[in-house]
This record gives structure tokens, sequence and C-alpha cells, in this order.
């Protein structure tokens, strides 16, 4: 409508955000992260501007080849305009703090972003791979091969008593940091989520916001992590931590049934009073459409609400967060044109969605 | 409602931060912000886990070698002292492992819950079961109480604080590793 927009919204958008995985209603994604590094050269955070080029040079070399997951884009991050950058976090494909500026630092991506790697993080390599939906065992696959690609052109720091050895203490052993992002709607609704948190914390799991330690839980989004990382194999931090997140799925649907048989017309009515705010409203900030976002996915899980589909939800999720929503406008914007700007593209993309 | 920082300009950013369950709450203008690094990503005073770390290394653990002594380990490949370590928290390289090896079992201990690696290791596609313990066993039967002796003994000296008694342990376990390793393969 009149929006002279540089490039659509899908060119945006990474491959889990496209589609849907397993146990939707409740898991929007799966992660799996790899901390790794080079044996003898100090870590990042002590190592000297040539030696973090060095790690660079040396990951990009080994970057070269084929890695089984299509033609991997070598990007080294002083080159990626601040917008890009933002977006790039926004996306979960870099970490916060691998966005601010530093010597060496670099990113690499598959084709369809399933696979991200953070080089000179905190560690001189993070392997990640996202997929959609609950499915970390798939996820855990695909970050072992990219692993086994890289162990076969560099040299792996690793003992046989620590397991990989890593900058901070918290993540040697296996360096596997697992997380599975959940759509908790219903049990924030009935303060249900302090006992979940409790208990995945008793069970060695963390229950974090959207973008990782410190941060907030928009739309009521929230990353369940293991905290353990020495002493249990691979395969059993996976199915632990499945086997929670599936416990936090049968709470969740538990408690959507529960409001639905209580307060079925409350509950109607919040997501269908979201839906039309969405669907018509004119200035939008971030904090409230989440929210907003979050009411309508929850009515679109409940069968409330038939003409919108998850996907759909999933790509404006991300699409509106400040650094992506101007990269999809062409152009920087103002907090107040960002509003605006936001309210337009999930009006037209719910709209188009009713009218298919 | 004002901003919290300025208490000048209208509140319009919302920051919420949540971390098991403890919730803090932030009321912040738009320029206010962005000084403080935007959108609630970076502010201060800051939390980290490393600095939690550290501190925990510090204060908690009760094996923190005495001030100012002479042979406090420090690693030879990059030059990071425990002391080093103990302030910020991190391993500076590979090698800081090897040096500090006497102090991580308990470090492992309260931080992670276990001590030794199970799991996947370079260069080998499936993860085996177990560290392979078993061959080593197998091939120098005499070594391994002696090791276990020596490591008993290390964490004594390194409870009474004798660190250059530790360091000598510590380069004898190291010996009689490699010697089984080589035995066992």
């Amino acid at each position: 409508m009149g929006n002279s927009r540089k490039r659509p919204l899908e060119a945006y958008l990474s491959a889990w955000l496209k589609q849907t995985g397993p146990e939707p209603d409740v898991v929007l994604s799966s992660r799996v992260r790899l901390a790794r590094n080079l044996c003898d050269l100090p870590f990042p955070r002590f190592a000297k501007p040539e030696t973090l080029n060095e790690v660079r040079r040396l990951v990009e070399e080994a970057t070269a080849g084929d890695s089984g997951r299509g033609r991997l884009a070598f990007v080294p991050l002083e080159k990626v305009p601040p917008l890009e950058k933002a977006a790039l976090v926004e996306r979960h494909l870099i970490s916060p703090a691998h966005a601010e500026q530093g010597e060496g630092k670099a990113v690499v991506l598959s084709p369809d972003e399933t696979v991200a790697i953070m080089v000179n993080e905190e560690d001189h390599l993070r392997i990640q791979v996202i997929l959609a939906g609950l499915d970390l065992e798939q996820a855990w696959r695909l970050a072992s091969e990219m692993d086994d690609y890289y162990a076969k052109r560099l040299s792996v720091a690793f003992s046989s008593r620590w397991g990989y050895l890593t900058a901070c203490p918290t993540n040697v052993g296996t360096g596997l940091r697992a997380s599975a992002m959940v759509h908790l709607p219903a049990l924030a609704l009935t303060n249900q989520l302090p006992r979940v948190v409790g208990a995945a914390a008793k069970l060695s799991l963390a229950v974090r916001g959207l973008f990782g330690e410190g941060t907030a839980a928009a739309g009521n989004i929230f990353q369940v992590s293991n905290q353990v990382t020495l002493g249990h194999s691979e395969e059993d931090i996976i199915r632990h931590l499945a086997a929670v997140t599936r416990q936090v799925i049968e709470q969740e649907r538990a408690a959507r049934e529960a409001l639905l048989e209580q307060a079925r017309l409350a509950v109607d009515d919040r997501v269908h009073r979201a839906y039309g705010i969405l669907s018509n409203a004119r200035r939008l900030d971030t904090q409230e459409a989440m929210q907003l976002l979050s009411d309508v996915r929850l009515g679109v899980d409940a069968g409330l609400i038939k003409k919108l589909e998850l996907r759909t939800l999933n790509a404006l999720s991300v699409a509106i967060r400040p650094a992506l929503l101007q990269l999809i406008v062409g152009r920087e914007l103002s907090a107040e044109e960002r509003d605006v700007e936001r309210a337009t593209l999930i009006r037209e993309a719910i709209g188009e969605a009713v009218m298919a | 409602m004002l901003c919290e920082r300025c208490k000048e300009r209208p509140a319009t950013f919302f920051l919420t931060r949540i971390v098991n369950g403890e919730k803090t709450e932030l009321h912040l203008c738009q320029q206010c912000a962005a000084e403080t690094g935007q959108l609630g990503i970076v502010l201060e005073p800051q939390f980290t886990f490393t600095n939690f770390l550290a501190g925990l290394l510090n204060n908690e653990l009760g094996f923190a070698p005495a001030k100012q002594s002479p042979s406090a380990p420090q690693c030879r490949n990059c030059g990071l002292t425990y002391d080093d370590f103990r302030q910020v928290g991190q391993f500076a390289c590979s090698h800081c492992y090897e040096e500090f090896e006497p102090y991580l079992e308990g470090l492992f201990r309260r931080v992670q819950g276990g001590t030794e690696h199970v799991g996947k290791s370079p260069g080998q596609g499936r993860p085996r079961p177990r560290p392979a313990k078993p061959a080593r066993a197998v091939a120098a039967p005499a070594s391994k109480p002696r090791l276990e002796q020596l490591r008993e003994e290390l964490a004594a000296a390194i409870a009474r604080e004798e660190y250059e008694r530790a360091a000598e342990l510590r380069d004898e376990i190291r010996r009689l590793e490699k010697e089984g390793q080589s035995h066992g393969e």
C-alpha cells in the first residue's frame, strides 16, 4: 500500500522462521551451540589483534571447503553496517556481545541461516544450529557435523580429562549449550511461571528471556537451556533438555485447556481484541506488538482464530524488531516512524493472510 | 511516568530483565535508553555471570592460593596467573587447564557437578560412551593406584598451600599419565 519496500520480508528470514517444526503450538525453535577453541592460541578476550586476525584467517580458510550444508558465507563483521549487524542479533545469528566493535570478529552463515558460526566471540568458534519447533536431536546432529568438518581442518583444544577447553569454566566439557524457545502465554496468564522456572532450575536447566542472559521475556517467549556441560554426554544433555521441554509443553497445554474450560469467553475476547488491534492499529511499539502477537498466537493455537497461520506470526515476531524493520522498509527510521511502519507491516501481513 | 535516569523526559522504554524468576524493571526515556546502550542490552551496574563466577572463586571456594605466594601457578603458554584467573573467571588459553589442573576439580565440582568429560572428542564422528580409561588400566596396571595416590597427595598439598610440592606432584602425575597413554597406544 504505497510502500516502496527495498526487499521483501522473506529475504530477511532464516529457515526456522519461514516454517513450523514439531510441537509448533508451544516451541518456536530449537538451538544447539558448541564452543570450540584452537590449540595454543590465546582465547579471544586475552588475544592481541594479530592473534584474533590469525584465528579468523585460519577459520576462513577452513570454511572454504564443502561442509555439506551448502556454500558457507564467511562475513567479517567490521564490513557489516550497524543496522545489518543489529538485525543479525534480532535473528539470533550472533549474540549482542558479538555485535559490539572488536578485532577479528566474523560470522559464518549457511545459505538458509540454519548454521551460524561466531568467530572470536568468547571462544574462537561458536557453532550454532537453529531449527523450527522442538527438534533438538536434529539440531545437535547438524552442529556435530559442522564441528567434525572444522575439527578435520583446525587443531581443536581438547583434553581427555576435561573435554573441549573453553574460555569460561561453565562451558568446558562438551561445550554444548542447547535451548528451546517456548511460547508460554497460558502459564503466564495463570501466574504459574515461577513454579515452572523453579522446577527447571532444580533440574539444572535455566529459563530465561528471549535474548539469553539478563534479557526480558518479550511476548511470553522464554528459552529453556542446559546449565551443565561437563560430565554428561551430548546425547544425555539433549535428551534431558528435550524431556523437560516436553514437560513444559504439557504444562502449557494443560493451562490452555483449563483457561478455555473456565474462562472461554474471556480468552476468546482477549485474543480477538488483540487481533482487532493488530489488523487496524496505525502505530505499535515493539513491546505492545509482541504482547498482542502472543495473544493472537494463543488464539490461533486454541482454534479461536482460524484465518491466520503460525508461520505468519513467526515471521512477524522477528520482522517487527527495530533493525529488521528498518531493513525491510529500506531506510533508517526514527522511533516514531518505526511504530508507524511496524503497524503497517503487521496490518499488511495479517490482511494478506486473511485475503489468501 | 518520568524517566528514572534523567527524571525530566517521559519514560518510553520499559526494560524488564528476568533471570531465573528474578525480575527487575527500569523505565527510561528514549535518550537515556540510547545513552545506556539501547534497548536494555547493556545497563550498569551489570550483573554478568563471569563477574559472579570470579566472585565465587575469590570468596567461596576456599582454595585460593596465599597472596603473593612465590610459586602460585602461572600458565607457561600465555602467562595468566591463577590469581588473574580468579579475578576474571575465565581461562586465557587451552594450556591454562593443565597449569591450573590441581585447582580445577573443586571448581568444576561446584559449577558443573561433573569433573570428567563424557562425550564427543575431535576427529571422532561418534561420541564414545566413556573416557578410554580401561584400556590404559589394562596396559599399565601398576601405575593406576600410584596415580590415585599422587592425586590425593596433590589435593592435600593444595589444602596445606604447599605449592612447590603441589607443582612437583602435578608434574609427576602428568609424566605417569603420559606413560600410561603411550603404553595404551
